[in-house]
């Protein structure tokens, strides 16, 4: 054997030994998670909000049946949570955090399936066309079934208390139920 | 801003040659910024700060940073002609420069077997040509006594092999003894079992196997050429390394024409070119490179050396360690490559430059010039030895006798 052969063996050697390593540590150490886009406190997580801190923590977390991305899946951020920031799965909740704020009350209005979209904590919307303007949502609350509506908990200033129980123009009367109209942009 | 780095590179010009800036300055101003960009990689934060600092307006350390690569890459300057003597194997251990000069060789003595082989490859095929007029024509005789194709998959396999051997020679490859005996063979077995009357196939494969050798004997002559010129360009005293054997080949000339060691002369010729003459220029230009070629080569090696394991130990994937521990080996061998050709080059020049100067470098000794090659040669070799310590055959004339 000639000693570039010798010296080109060893060399691999030591690639092969080095990627090893690089993976066993990766399996050693906990297993992180990021966020995948800027989240707000109370943010109910869905799929592709967190990813895996690498590939090779993504595959080591596949093969040790350890928490993976989806385990966050329908948790709550408990602060806010920049984008590509480590992300614990101890420090999610299991429900929103919904601190009370002075001078504003939270109600729970009917959030129909098929208006989910994208909405989530910090998002705005209208309950109804003739809101003067949107109201700010602090957290959504959904059933794990898919078929079942959600519930969106929204930030009502107290001023503002007025416009919700307005009767309506059709009936005269006000709502039965208060339901989710569309998404806004917020103010 | 980037004028600032400019004006500090400009400030410190006249001090330093051209060589300089070209074969030392340039592969550590090089190599800093690969470096600044593995630890950006590795996740250090001063890198990550250095290159924005970079990419925004912020270029206050543009000066004592090339102050410092200047100070580095005028500490390393030295260090070439270390690297150059471990790279054409004269600082290596002995041990390994005996094992790879012996590898050196077993290419040489391989390459000169095969050579041999490639001129025999004639007589082989004579031979092969002298059993096919006897064998085959016994052979259709058998098969033609027995009036009836008896086993026609012999038949196909023979037209099968000896069309094999048709491409084979027409592509311009030499048959191996194998297919050939394979061939021969078939057609024998073919033409012994089954009535070539009777089996159009068989009838001239004598005369399509024959041509095929001919065509393989030209192929042979061809290749036998080709493998000369490659013969012809290896080193007479093969060295361990090709950088060393590209060294060798520059300083054998000196001797094999002057007999004079080109460590001998050169540094005298050196004295006597005159600063406004090409020749200056042109082995300036040429040393640079050879310095840039081995300073770069020396420079990738560290950067390896210290790289891997620090990306091995930080990088929570392998990618950035597996790119760098492929491309590494890569550019350590593209500036290899550079050192060989860099040495033939500047080999080349200094050739032309003896051949020009020597006389010069006489006059400058005061020895009266030569008037045959023999005489010069017997100069040089006597010059030599004094300068060796030992005590020289001839003697030398002054122009001037030294008062």
């Amino acid at each position: 054997m000639t000693l570039r052969g010798i010296f080109l063996t060893f060399y691999c050697l030591f690639l092969a030994l080095g990627t090893w390593w690089i993976v066993r540590q990766q399996k050693l150490a906990v297993p992180e998670f990021v966020a995948s886009r800027d989240l707000r406190l109370d943010h109910w997580l869905r799929e592709g909000d967190v990813k895996s801190a690498s590939w090779v923590a993504e595959k080591v977390a596949a093969l040790a049946n350890g928490p993976n991305p989806n385990s966050f899946v329908g948790r709550y951020v408990t602060g806010d949570v920049p984008k590509g920031a480590t992300l614990r799965l101890e420090a999610t909740s299991a429900v929103p955090l919904m601190a009370p704020r002075d001078g504003h009350l939270t109600l729970l209005v009917t959030l129909p399936r098929a208006r989910l979209g994208t909405l989530n904590a910090a998002s705005c919307v209208q309950l109804s066309a003739r809101d003067s303007k949107p109201f700010g949502v602090r957290a959504i609350l959904c059933p794990l079934s898919d078929v079942a509506d959600c519930s969106a908990a929204i930030d009502v200033p107290l001023e503002r208390l007025s416009e919700i129980g307005k009767p309506t123009s059709e009936t005269g009367k006000p709502p039965a139920t208060l339901t989710v109209n569309a998404e806004a942009p917020c103010p | 801003m980037v004028g600032l780095f400019t004006q500090a590179l400009a400030a410190f010009q006249g001090f330093f040659s051209r060589g300089f800036w070209f074969g030392s300055f340039l592969p550590v101003a090089m190599f800093a910024a690969v470096n600044l960009f593995l630890a950006w990689l590795s996740g250090f934060d001063w890198a990550a700060q250095a290159i924005s600092d970079a990419k925004t307006t912020n270029w206050a350390w543009a000066v004592p940073l090339a102050a410092a690569l200047i100070v580095l890459a005028y500490a390393l300057a030295p260090l070439v002609p270390v690297c150059r003597a471990i790279l054409d194997g004269s600082r290596l251990p002995t041990q390994v420069f005996e094992w790879l000069r012996g590898e050196a060789y077993d290419r040489r003595n391989a390459a000169y077997a095969r050579l041999m082989e490639t001129g025999q490859y004639q007589l082989r095929t004579n031979k092969l040509r002298a059993l096919i007029r006897i064998r085959l024509p016994a052979a259709r005789q058998v098969g033609n006594a027995l009036g009836v194709a008896n086993l026609k998959t012999s038949v196909w396999f023979a037209a099968l092999a000896v069309r094999f051997l048709e491409r084979r020679v027409a592509s311009g490859n030499l048959p191996n003894r194998l297919t050939l005996w394979i061939v021969v063979g078939a057609a024998a077995f073919a033409l012994n079992t089954n009535a070539a009357a009777q089996s159009g196939i068989l009838g001239g494969l004598e005369g399509r196997i024959l041509d095929a050798l001919d065509k393989a004997d030209e192929n042979a002559g061809d290749r036998f050429q080709r493998l000369l010129q490659q013969h012809n360009k290896l080193p007479p005293e093969p060295q361990p390394t090709r950088a060393g054997e590209a060294r060798n080949l520059s300083e054998l000339y000196s001797r094999r024409v002057y007999d004079v060691e080109f460590a001998f002369i050169w540094p005298r010729v050196q004295m006597v070119i005159k600063d406004d003459d090409p020749s200056t220029k042109r082995i300036e230009a040429a040393r640079a490179l050879a310095d840039f070629s081995v300073l770069s080569l020396m420079l990738a090696v560290a950067t390896l050396v210290v790289w891997l394991p620090l990306l091995a130990l930080t990088q929570k994937e392998p990618w950035s360690f597996l790119g760098l521990g492929i491309a590494g080996p890569l550019l350590v061998r593209f500036f290899y490559q550079l050192v060989v050709e860099s040495q033939i080059s500047l080999g080349e020049a200094a050739q032309g430059i003896v051949d020009r100067f020597r006389f010069d470098v006489l006059k400058m000794l005061h020895i009266k010039p030569p008037a045959t090659l023999a005489a010069e040669r017997e100069i040089w070799s006597t010059m030599a030895a004094v300068a060796r310590g030992e005590r020289p055959a001839g003697d030398v004339v002054w122009t001037v006798p030294p008062t």
